[in-house]
C-alpha cells in the first residue's frame, strides 16, 4: 500500500439538534494513501460531506482522531488549518462556487495568491492548470457566461493549480450531464496519474462509481462497505 | 497588499449598487463640504461686514448706553470736549443717536436719527455725500430703510426730534444717498445726518452717544466704556454657533443615510455571498482575513467616494469660492447683515476634516457587518446556508 497520508481513527461527529444531537458519523475507521482515486458512496445524510469537511479541516471532530499529512485536525488553529488547507487541500464543489465577479484566470490564480507566489510564476501555473482542463480560451471569460461543464473544470483547475496532495471533490457531477461528467472524471484521472494527487469523492452518482479505485459504503454514519478495484 | 487587491477587484465586478453607494457618499461628501463652507462664508461675512461698516476696531460707550433700550436712548449720551483733539475722521468717529419721527408724504415714521461726522473714514459709510449742497438738511438712509419708509433719493421730509430739554423741534431734510449695502443694523429704521447737525438741533454741542474707532486709535477715554469686537460681535458668533449646531444635525443626517445605505449593501452583501465566503475559507484564507476583505471593500466605498466627491467637487467649490454665490433680494430679507454675494470658504483643514470624518464612518458602517463573518461555520456557509 502507498504511504497513508489521511488516518482516520474512531470519528465521531455529532450536531446539535434542537435540545438532542445528531450523530452524523459513528466511529469511522480509515485509512488514505497518497495517489487515491476513491468515493465515498452513500445516500444522503450519510457522512460523506462530513468526512470530507473533517479532513478539510473547515470542521472538527467530536471524538477520534483525524490525521491529515500529519496533522491532528482536532489540535489546529484556525491559522494552522487555514494553512493545511491552502498548501495541501484543494476542493471541489458541486456548484463550482466560483467567484462571480472574477474571470477564470482570476478565479485559478486565487489560491497561488493567497501562497504568495510572484506573478510570473502564478501565470505560468494557471496556464498549465487551464491546459489540463482545456480551457486556455476561455481565460478572460467570467463564471456566468460559461457552461456548466466548463465551469466544473475552471473548479478542478482551481483545485489542482497549487498541486496539492489531496482533493476533496464532493459530488462534482451531480450538476453536470453525461457527456460533461466523464469529460470532467476523465480529466481528474488523468492528473491523479500524472501528479499523483489523492482524489477522495463524495458522490451517489453512477457515472462516478465505475472510476473509482476505492469505494467505501456508508450507510447512517458508518462504514457499511470498504471495497477496492485495481 | 492581496486583501486590498481583492477588495479592488470585487467592487468593481460589484456592479450598479456599488457605484450607486459611491455616488451618494460623493454626493453627501461634497453637500457637507459645501454647506459647512457655505456657513463659514455667511458668517464671515456677516462679521466682517459688520465690522466694516457699523464697529470698525470697537466702540467707546457712554456710560448708561444700551441699544436694546430704544425707549431711553435719547438720554444716552456724554461729552467728548474734554477728549475732541483725539476725534480725527480716520480715527475716532462720534455718533449721536437720538429716537425720532419722519414726516413725509403724509406719513410718520418712527426712526432712530443717528449723528455722525461726514469726513469719517472709520466705518466704510458713504457718509460723505451728507456734506451735499442742499437746502435742507442732508440725510442718507439705507435701502431697507428706503423701501420700508417709502422714501427715495431727493425726498424731502420732515424730521420731528426732542431736544434736551424736552422740547420738539422740527428740520426738513432731504435724501442725498441712499446706502446699497445689505447692513441691516446701520440701516433699518435709520435717517443719518451729520453730526453738528443733529447736536444742533438737540443742543447736545460735543456730546455722543457711542465714538467708534480705527485699528490705529490708542487713547484712553475717560468715563467711556470701551466694547471690543469680541463683545460688539458676540451675538453673531453666537448666532454662528447656533446654527453650525443646527447644521451639524443636518450633515449627520444626510452622512447617517449615505452610511446607512452602505451598512445596507454590506449586510447584503455578506447574506448573499455567504458561499463565497465558505469558498474563500476552504482556499485556506483565515476567517480573519476574509473579515478584513469585507472591511476593506466597505472601506474603498469611502475612498471612492471621497476621490468622485474631490474630482467634481473641487471645481464646483473653486468656482463658488471665487465667484460667490448671488442671495439678491434674498438676503435683504434674511434680516442679517449680509451683503447679497456670499462667498464661500473652502479651507484645506475644511476638506481634510470632512475627509476624515467621513473615512472613520464608513470604515466603522464597513467593520459592523462584517464582524459576522467570524461566526459562519464555514461548512454551512458553503452550501449557501
Amino acid at each position: 500500500m502507498s504511504k497513508t497520508i489521511i488516518k482516520i481513527e474512531g470519528l465521531v461527529k455529532r450536531f446539535p439538534m434542537g435540545n438532542r444531537e445528531f450523530t452524523a458519523l459513528d466511529g469511522i475507521n480509515l485509512k488514505f494513501g497518497q495517489g487515491e482515486f476513491t468515493g465515498l458512496i452513500g445516500p444522503s445524510g450519510s457522512g460523506k460531506t462530513t468526512i470530507l469537511n473533517i479532513v478539510g479541516s473547515l470542521d472538527n471532530p467530536s471524538e477520534g482522531l483525524v490525521k491529515v499529512l500529519g496533522n491532528d485536525i482536532a489540535k489546529l488553529t484556525s491559522k494552522t488549518a487555514a494553512k493545511l488547507r491552502n498548501k495541501h487541500i484543494g476542493f471541489i464543489f458541486q456548484t463550482y462556487n466560483l467567484l462571480p465577479v472574477y474571470t477564470v484566470y482570476e478565479n485559478v490564480e486565487l489560491p497561488l495568491l493567497l501562497l504568495g507566489y510572484d506573478k510570473d510564476t502564478r501565470e505560468k501555473m494557471i496556464m498549465d492548470a487551464l491546459e489540463w482542463v482545456d480551457l486556455l480560451d476561455k481565460k478572460d471569460l467570467r463564471p456566468a457566461t460559461l457552461s456548466g461543464g466548463e465551469s466544473q473544470r475552471v473548479a478542478v483547475a482551481r483545485a489542482m493549480v497549487k498541486r496539492p496532495e489531496i482533493v476533496l471533490a464532493d459530488e462534482p457531477t451531480a450538476n453536470l450531464d453525461s457527456e460533461n461528467s466523464f469529460n470532467i472524471l476523465e480529466m481528474m484521472l488523468s492528473l491523479n496519474k500524472e501528479l499523483k494527487t489523492t482524489f477522495i469523492f463524495a458522490t451517489h452518482d453512477e457515472k462516478v462509481m465505475k472510476y473509482l479505485r476505492r469505494k467505501i459504503h456508508l450507510i447512517d454514519g458508518k462504514v457499511a462497505k470498504d471495497e477496492s478495484f485495481k | 497588499m492581496l486583501l486590498l487587491k481583492l477588495a479592488f477587484r470585487n467592487l468593481v465586478g460589484a456592479g450598479k449598487r456599488a457605484w450607486l453607494n459611491i455616488i451618494v457618499l460623493s454626493l453627501v461628501y461634497v453637500m457637507i463640504i459645501f454647506m459647512v463652507g457655505m456657513m463659514k462664508g455667511v458668517f464671515g461675512n456677516m462679521e466682517h461686514e459688520t465690522r466694516v461698516k457699523e464697529f470698525a476696531n470697537g466702540q467707546f460707550w457712554s456710560e448708561k448706553y444700551d441699544p436694546q433700550d430704544i425707549i431711553n436712548i435719547r438720554e444716552y449720551h456724554q461729552s467728548y470736549e474734554d477728549i475732541k483733539m483725539h476725534m480725527r475722521p480716520d480715527l475716532a468717529c462720534p455718533i449721536l443717536i437720538t429716537p425720532g419721527t419722519i414726516y413725509s408724504d403724509g406719513r410718520s415714521t418712527p426712526a432712530l436719527l443717528k449723528g455722525i461726522i461726514p469726513e469719517q473714514s472709520v466705518m466704510e459709510l458713504e457718509t460723505i455725500h451728507l456734506l451735499s449742497d442742499s437746502d435742507f438738511i442732508p440725510a442718507m438712509i439705507g435701502k431697507k430703510m428706503a423701501k420700508t419708509a417709502n422714501l427715495a433719493l431727493g425726498d424731502i421730509l420732515t424730521l420731528q426730534v426732542r431736544d434736551s430739554d424736552g422740547v420738539f423741534d422740527a428740520v426738513d431734510a432731504e435724501i442725498v444717498y441712499v446706502m446699497q449695502h445689505e447692513i441691516q443694523s446701520v440701516d433699518a429704521g435709520q435717517i443719518w445726518i451729520a453730526l453738528d447737525r443733529l447736536q444742533s438741533l438737540l443742543n447736545l454741542d460735543y456730546e455722543a452717544t457711542i465714538i467708534t474707532v480705527s485699528k490705529e486709535f490708542d487713547q484712553e477715554m475717560e468715563g467711556w466704556e470701551f466694547k471690543d469686537l469680541d463683545f460688539l460681535l458676540a451675538d453673531i458668533k453666537l448666532l454662528s454657533f447656533q446654527k453650525q449646531i443646527g447644521a451639524s444635525v443636518m450633515y449627520i443626517i444626510m452622512l447617517s443615510l449615505a452610511a446607512l445605505a452602505i451598512f445596507d449593501t454590506q449586510m447584503l452583501a455578506i447574506f448573499r455571498r455567504r458561499k463565497e465566503i465558505g469558498t474563500l475559507i476552504a482556499l485556506g484564507m483565515r476567517q480573519g482575513y476574509v473579515k478584513l476583505l469585507f472591511t476593506i471593500e466597505g472601506f474603498y466605498y469611502a475612498i471612492f467616494g471621497i476621490l468622485l466627491g474631490l474630482i467634481y467637487g473641487i471645481p464646483l467649490l473653486y468656482f463658488t469660492s471665487t465667484k460667490g454665490i448671488n442671495y439678491g433680494e434674498f438676503a435683504e430679507d434674511m434680516g442679517m447683515n449680509l451683503s447679497s454675494i456670499i462667498y464661500p470658504v473652502f479651507s484645506f483643514k475644511l476638506i481634510l476634516n470632512s475627509t476624515i470624518v467621513v473615512a472613520l464612518i464608513i470604515m466603522a458602517v464597513s467593520y459592523l457587518p462584517a464582524k459576522k463573518i467570524s461566526k459562519l461555520n464555514p461548512t454551512q456557509v458553503l452550501k449557501g446556508e
